[in-house]
């Protein structure tokens, strides 16, 4: 058999209706944005590099801060960044600017690797790179501020707008950045070179109140990592402009060492956060990031006609069995609370699958369940989901043997014949590290093995209740 | 300029890239992916692009690269897990149409590094040498994983022809 020939024929018919919809308008438009966002963020990574060489070291190891800016500043005429401010105007997210608006973050990209960890406390001595290309997991997404109260209470940051970063960081990060047991410290160096140091975790929240939806870093006080003289060891970081830098120190089974990386500057701000500070404009949570915003619409097969019926092997024997709990629950409940009587009179439906490939939690948009189109159970399963999308927040646990548990959150996405692929109800995953258990670094894939699965049905809002779901065990496939 | 450029080049070479990143990926939507990803690629770099050919070339580069660090990666990852399950290959999200095919099925069915091999080989036509660069593996390794995948995909579709190797001309100066 002459493979070059056979190969070109099965890639031609493969390709087929691929090629009309690679050449259609839409993909046009979109392959063209994402160039035009492309060249801006390299055009920023540029500036920065250039910039971050006019950088100063200081005595005692801290550095200054220039004020760096979305374009290069005319020689001899010092640039001033617009200070953030609580902005009056209506639906203006406060403390966000478009990349090319002065004041936004630009980062430096400067990074190198070093074999051993450092003492944290020497982090601000560390000297600053500006090697390697632009880092595509660390998007100019931060805010350019932070407020001093949200640092002292260790509440979440959002880390772009809502979903924004999700796309790219979650394969990038698992694969490269944040392996599991990977530990990242964000420093804080004030210009009189005190600097506060903070643990930093990432988390993709699944949108319960009062966080939307969307990729949030949450940065904890580390005291033994900051200069100790700071007043009082607090906290409390004063306003005023820092230069950021962030070390992850890499576990041994993943080659060990501890990247080393200039954000750029971070203005903090006194104050508490403004009531509208999540309530971002989709125009200019577009123009904040460099990265396809992540579409709410999953990966829709073309088609589905093969997914294995009920009963064959592929789909998951139903577990009739709820139980009631009064108030919201968190995930860890899931793991811990006792399966209840089976219920026959619910009549619950499987909504899952009885394996998932990991790489299908692990990329979320890239998970398809089932669509309705698909007889009896699964369709019922999936409009269930649907129908309470609007009033429940859905998370799907998975749950190993030695009782270590995986979030996700559960989506519901109905295609009404106006989007690609097979009209129906679809629902797919999204990894919740707040539902993690912390036993798995954000976005990493799934061990392959036999999960028990459980879901959480949690009403919206403060009050209401959350249904615990049993459901039969779930194998993950590598 | 870029713009046409890319239109140009999504209205006459899409069939081909896509048919390209099918044949790699193994999935209709991974490879129209993959497409974008590289013209994103080549185009953010605004590198001097002659003609659409010229283009398109680069992506065919840049697609080839893009899925091979995937493939290092994926790698990367299977090879820190516990392998607990030994299942045929997803069976249910590879393309209906690999499914069925008899060459998709018998590709399916080898492993991703091995895959890239093999596609490197016969589809490109690339050489030994220059396969291990791209892949930045031994030769040794290129040779076997193609030595393997040959054995794979005889089972279901007989026999390889092994394409050539070129052989090397030794042009002799005349002595003066």
């Amino acid at each position: 058999m002459n493979l070059a020939q056979e190969f070109e024929d099965f890639a031609a018919q493969g390709a087929r209706g691929a090629a009309e919809l690679l050449s259609g308008e839409e993909t046009k438009a979109r392959v063209r944005a994402r160039v035009a966002r492309g060249r801006r963020a390299r055009r920023t990574a540029m500036v920065a590099g250039v910039a971050a060489t006019a950088l100063v070291l200081v005595t005692a190891g801290a550095w200054a801060a220039p004020r760096l800016t979305a374009e290069p500043a005319q020689p001899g005429v010092p640039r001033e960044p617009a200070k953030p401010t609580a902005s009056t105007e209506p639906n203006m997210p406060v403390g966000l600017y478009g990349l090319d608006d002065p004041g936004y973050l630009v980062q430096m990209y400067g990074a190198f690797r070093s074999s051993s960890a450092p003492d944290c406390t020497a982090i601000p001595e560390l000297p600053i790179s500006t090697d390697g290309e632009p880092f595509p997991g660390f998007v100019p997404g931060m805010p350019t501020w932070v407020e001093a109260s949200r640092l002292a209470s260790g509440e979440p940051i959002p880390l772009a707008t809502a979903g924004s970063l999700f796309h790219h960081n979650l394969e990038y990060m698992a694969g490269e950045l944040y392996p599991p047991d990977g530990q990242t410290i964000v420093t804080f160096i004030g210009e009189d070179g005190q600097f506060w140091a903070f643990d930093a975790t990432y988390a993709e929240l699944g949108g319960v109140p009062p966080y939307p939806a969307g990729f949030f870093v949450t940065l904890t006080y580390n005291r033994a990592c900051s200069s100790a003289s700071q007043d009082g060891g607090q906290a409390e970081v004063p306003a005023g402009e820092y230069a950021v830098r962030s070390t992850t120190t890499l576990p041994a089974g993943t080659g060990g060492g501890t990247n080393v990386r200039d954000i750029g500057v971070i203005t903090v701000i006194a104050g508490t956060p403004p009531e509208r500070l999540l309530d971002i404009d989709p125009a200019v949570a577009e123009a904040t990031s460099t990265l396809e915003p992540w579409s709410p619409e999953p990966y829709v097969p073309s088609d589905a006609a093969d997914l294995p019926q009920l009963g064959e092997d592929g789909y998951l024997s139903p577990v009739n069995a709820v139980a009631h709990v009064a108030g919201r629950v968190g995930c860890a409940f899931t793991s811990s609370v006792e399966a209840p009587a089976p219920d026959t009179d619910s009549g619950f439906p499987s909504p899952v699958r009885s394996w998932l490939g990991w790489e299908l939690l692990y990329s979320s948009d890239r998970t398809l369940l089932y669509s309705a189109d698909e007889p009896d159970y699964a369709a019922v399963s999936a409009a269930y989901l649907n129908r309470y999308s609007d009033e429940k927040t859905h998370v799907l646990s998975l749950i190993n043997s030695d009782g270590g548990f995986w979030g996700y959150g559960v989506h519901v996405y109905e295609n009404n014949g106006s989007a690609a692929g097979a009209p129906g109800i679809y629902v797919w995953y999204s990894f919740d590290e707040s539902c993690g258990g912390g036993n798995r670094s954000y976005g990493g894939p799934l061990p392959a093995g036999i999960y028990e699965a459980r879901l959480l049905s949690m009403s919206k809002g403060a009050a209401g209740d959350s249904d615990v779901v049993y459901l039969g065990p779930v194998e993950v496939m590598p | 300029m870029d713009d046409d450029l890319i239109g140009q080049l999504l209205d006459t070479a899409a069939g081909r890239l896509a048919a390209y990143g099918y044949l790699l990926t193994g999935s209709q939507h991974a490879g129209q992916d993959l497409v974008q990803d590289a013209i994103v690629k080549v185009f953010v770099k605004q590198r001097r692009l002659e003609n659409v050919r010229a283009a398109e070339g680069y992506v065919r580069s840049a697609m080839r690269t893009m899925h091979l660090d995937q493939v290092r990666r994926d790698a990367s990852w299977r090879s820190k897990m516990p392998q607990l399950v030994n299942r045929p290959e997803r069976d249910d999200s590879a393309d209906d149409l690999a499914a069925r095919d008899l060459v998709g099925r018998a590709l399916a069915g080898l492993p991703p590094q091995e895959r890239a091999v093999v596609v490197l080989r016969h589809y490109d036509d690339l050489q030994i040498q220059e396969i291990a660069a791209e892949m930045r593996i031994s030769e040794g390794t290129v040779k076997r994983y193609l030595s393997q995948a040959h054995a794979a995909l005889a089972v279901s579709l007989g026999r390889i022809e092994e394409s050539p190797q070129p052989v090397p001309v030794l042009v002799r100066k005349a002595k003066s």
